[in-house]
């Protein structure tokens, strides 16, 4: 036990005080947060400059002024990019030409011609510099849209109003129920359990190649032969499994540390955003990160010790890559599988890969996320989880003690079964 | 006394190639004991199935009186070098140390107490904070040293513990191995080179693909590879001694070098006789020796020129 510490201790430390580790667990959520934040200011800072756009009306309705104080009035509502709308009731093939110049000379945005027979189907073209801004082409699509709907229900003798308040859409609100033992969905937020999941694929993959390299050091560094003979080959293979988990567990739990604080904090970025309230729905519960570790923390100690295996039976990375990718399948096919798994988490898909050991670290976070999921089942696929860690370090065990020791050749799969059967 | 390592009959065999076969020798407790052989010769293969790092498949090893394979913890009294070096090219130079040596037993506290002492000793005392791909060949060999021999083990298996060092190194690694040898420690370690043998070793096992060529003392290997080679001096050469050396039915061979003779003496002459008539010469006579051979020359003379040529081609995994 006192051997297994130590090793456990050096794996744990050296990982812990390399610069990569530090930079990884600080940068990393600063940069995630870059990536969601960035857009959102720089669609501000854009959208503050507003934007200036001619409506050529070639109907005969006038529809043009409506459409036009249609898009003033939405931009004064929605708090959204100021448009400064100009109504043009000159035929289009008169003013285009001017009307192009004006938008090369940067003194326009763009403009929109509506044809003769827009009332009757017809179109409605915007011209611009730019026609790939989603956002500004769609204002202008609904304000096109509801001048229209608002002509021909004039013509049809209806009031706008009261057509609009028959046709008031129905909201679908979602509720999640209880299984019958009382257990409630453990992870309320699906958002969290999709990322969470990218999260787990990312350190059982970067985490377990951590493990695979420490073991090709020590085989190749003929470090492997001092250590046995003070370390036994399951304790030396533990030991560095649990340390690397071990540093891997203080990032994922200092990640945790800075999503806590951004959901406690929740009202002043939506307020900072110019969105108040809009992060209310989003939910937090300490059960599903409890569980959701537990998988996570199990997940890597099962593939962890794969990966230990593999790197004593190869020689370098490169030698590695024949068996990496047996590793790394079952790990993808939750990925594969997300839509199913989430659109039907009780299905026999979903259930299957959830007791699988390969494959349920992934899978449990993603159900658990989309529905509840009774304790029983949580409760056997972790037991069963934990029993397949125990079968593959036992194995891993013993493809490591001979594994280690022989370098230069490369191991058949053949070769690795004999070791299988003789240690 | 119980010798410190006893190997008999001890083999094995690669896919393609003996690497040791039958060999056998005794490692008295408190001796320096040396294993020469020329490259590929089964040295390392040897090391490593005593330390139990790679299965024999025949024979019987006995440390400390009982099989590493069947005991491994008596391994912890072992402080093993191998041949390549072995450490973490990341971690600082005192971590190391530490580490290895914790494994072996001693607390943090002591092995750091210790390692502190022995970077000074070996000149590495500004080095604890280095990381240790920092450092030179040697000093990493200097590394590798304190970490086997930290926790002070009765037992030193040393491959090649001086390969890679300059000469003034190499001493200071000598005096260390001696210095361990007169505090009780035994003391096995492989080597080409005949030289440092010859300076520390006690006892020999002269090995060459995989089977044991020669074992013995020192001294007494020496004594027993002299031949009928004697040299001869006087003060200054007197009448006669010229034309005495050149009667060809008492000598083989006579060669002046250095103002002395070098005399093979046929298998009739005694020694004795001869000496007997050289003292009656004058001047006074100041040598009569009989010339031993160096180590070198024994290992030259026993292995051949040719069993190295034939071992070079092949892959030295031994």
């Amino acid at each position: 036990m006192r051997e297994l510490r130590i090793v456990m201790a050096r794996e744990f430390r050296e990982r812990v005080r390399s610069r990569a580790f530090f930079v990884s667990t600080l940068l990393l959520p600063i940069f995630a947060a870059g990536i969601l934040l960035v857009p959102i200011l720089l669609e501000r800072a854009t959208a503050a400059d507003g934007y200036r756009i001619a409506v050529v009306d070639g109907t005969a309705a006038g529809l043009g002024s409506r459409v036009t104080a249609e898009l003033i009035r939405e931009a004064a509502v929605d708090s959204e990019a100021s448009i400064d709308a100009r109504y043009l009731s000159t035929p289009a093939d008169l003013v285009q030409d001017s009307l192009i110049g004006a938008v090369r000379s940067e003194d326009l945005d763009g403009f929109l011609v509506l044809g003769a027979d827009l009332v009757d189907g017809g179109p409605a073209v915007y011209h611009g510099r730019v026609v790939t801004n989603v956002a500004l082409v769609g204002r202008l699509e609904r304000s096109v849209s509801e001048a229209v709907q608002a002509e021909r229900l004039d013509r049809a003798s209806l009031d706008p109003a009261t057509v609009a308040a028959l046709l008031r859409a129905t909201r679908l609100q979602t509720a999640q129920i209880p299984t019958d033992d009382g257990e409630a969905g453990t992870m309320s937020s699906m958002a969290l359990a999709y990322i969470a999941t990218f999260v787990l694929y990312f350190f059982i993959l970067l985490y377990g190649a951590q493990v695979m390299q420490s073991v090709h050091e020590e085989k190749g560094g003929r470090i492997a032969e001092v250590l046995m003979s003070s370390v036994s080959a399951p304790q030396l293979l533990a030991g560095k499994v649990v340390g690397v988990g071990g540093a891997a567990l203080v990032q994922l739990i200092v990640w945790i540390g800075f999503v806590v604080v951004a959901f406690t904090q929740r009202d002043r970025v939506a307020t900072a955003l110019g969105n108040p309230g809009a992060l209310d729905a989003v939910r937090f519960d300490f059960q599903g990160i409890f569980l959701l570790l537990l998988f996570a923390l199990l997940g890597f100690l099962l593939y962890a010790s794969l990966y230990a295996a593999v790197g004593a039976a190869t020689r370098d990375m490169q030698d590695a890559q024949q068996f990496v990718w047996i590793l790394v399948m079952p790990l993808i096919i939750p990925l594969i599988l997300q839509v199913q798994i989430i659109s039907d988490p009780q299905g026999m898909l979903a259930t299957v890969v959830g007791w699988i050991p390969l494959t349920a670290p992934l899978a449990m976070p993603l159900r658990m996320g989309a529905t509840a999921i009774s304790a029983f089942e949580i409760a056997g696929s972790l037991l069963v989880l934990a029993m397949a860690v125990v079968a593959t370090s036992w194995l891993a065990g013993k493809i490591y003690r001979i594994g280690m020791l022989s370098t230069g050749r490369r191991a058949s799969l053949a070769e690795i079964w004999k070791w299988l059967r003789t240690a | 006394m119980q010798p410190t390592l006893t190997l008999r009959g001890v083999s094995k065999r690669y896919a393609d190639h003996v690497a040791v076969e039958s060999l056998g020798f005794t490692v008295p407790a408190g001796t320096i004991y040396g294993i020469l052989g020329p490259n590929g010769a089964g040295k390392s293969t040897t090391l490593r199935m005593i330390m139990n790092i790679i299965a024999r498949d025949v024979g019987e090893i006995s440390l400390l009186g009982r099989d590493p394979a069947e005991h491994p913890a008596l391994l912890k009294q072992v402080g093993y070098l191998p041949e390549d070096r072995g450490l973490y090219r990341k971690m600082r130079v005192i971590d190391t140390i530490v580490f290895f040596g914790r494994l072996k037993g001693l607390t943090a506290r002591e092995a750091r107490r210790r390692a502190g002492e022995w970077l000074e000793r070996l000149g590495l005392g500004e080095w604890g904070n280095a990381t240790v791909d920092t450092l030179s060949k040697g000093m990493q060999q200097k590394v590798q040293f304190i970490a086997t021999v930290l926790h002070d083990p009765p037992v030193l298996i040393l491959d090649e513990p001086f390969s890679g060092l300059d000469p003034v190194n190499q001493d200071v690694l000598l005096d260390t191995v001696k210095q361990a040898k007169e505090a009780g420690r035994t003391v096995l370690f492989s080597t080409h080179i005949m030289e440092q043998a010859e300076r520390i070793c006690d006892q020999i096992c002269i090995i060459a693909e995989g089977q044991k060529v020669l074992e013995g003392g020192v001294r007494e290997v020496r004594r027993q590879e002299a031949g009928n080679r004697y040299q001869i001096e006087f003060e200054t050469e007197p009448a006669g001694l010229d034309s005495l050396l050149h009667d060809r039915r008492r000598f083989d061979r006579a060669v002046r070098s250095n103002g002395s003779w070098e005399v093979d003496l046929t298998d009739g002459t005694e020694p004795r006789d001869l000496l007997i008539e050289l003292t009656r010469m004058e001047p006074t006579l100041l040598r009569f020796v009989r010339v031993e051979p160096t180590l070198h020359q024994i290992f030259v003379n026993r292995v051949g020129a040719a069993a190295t040529a034939h071992r070079k081609g092949q892959v030295a995994d031994a």
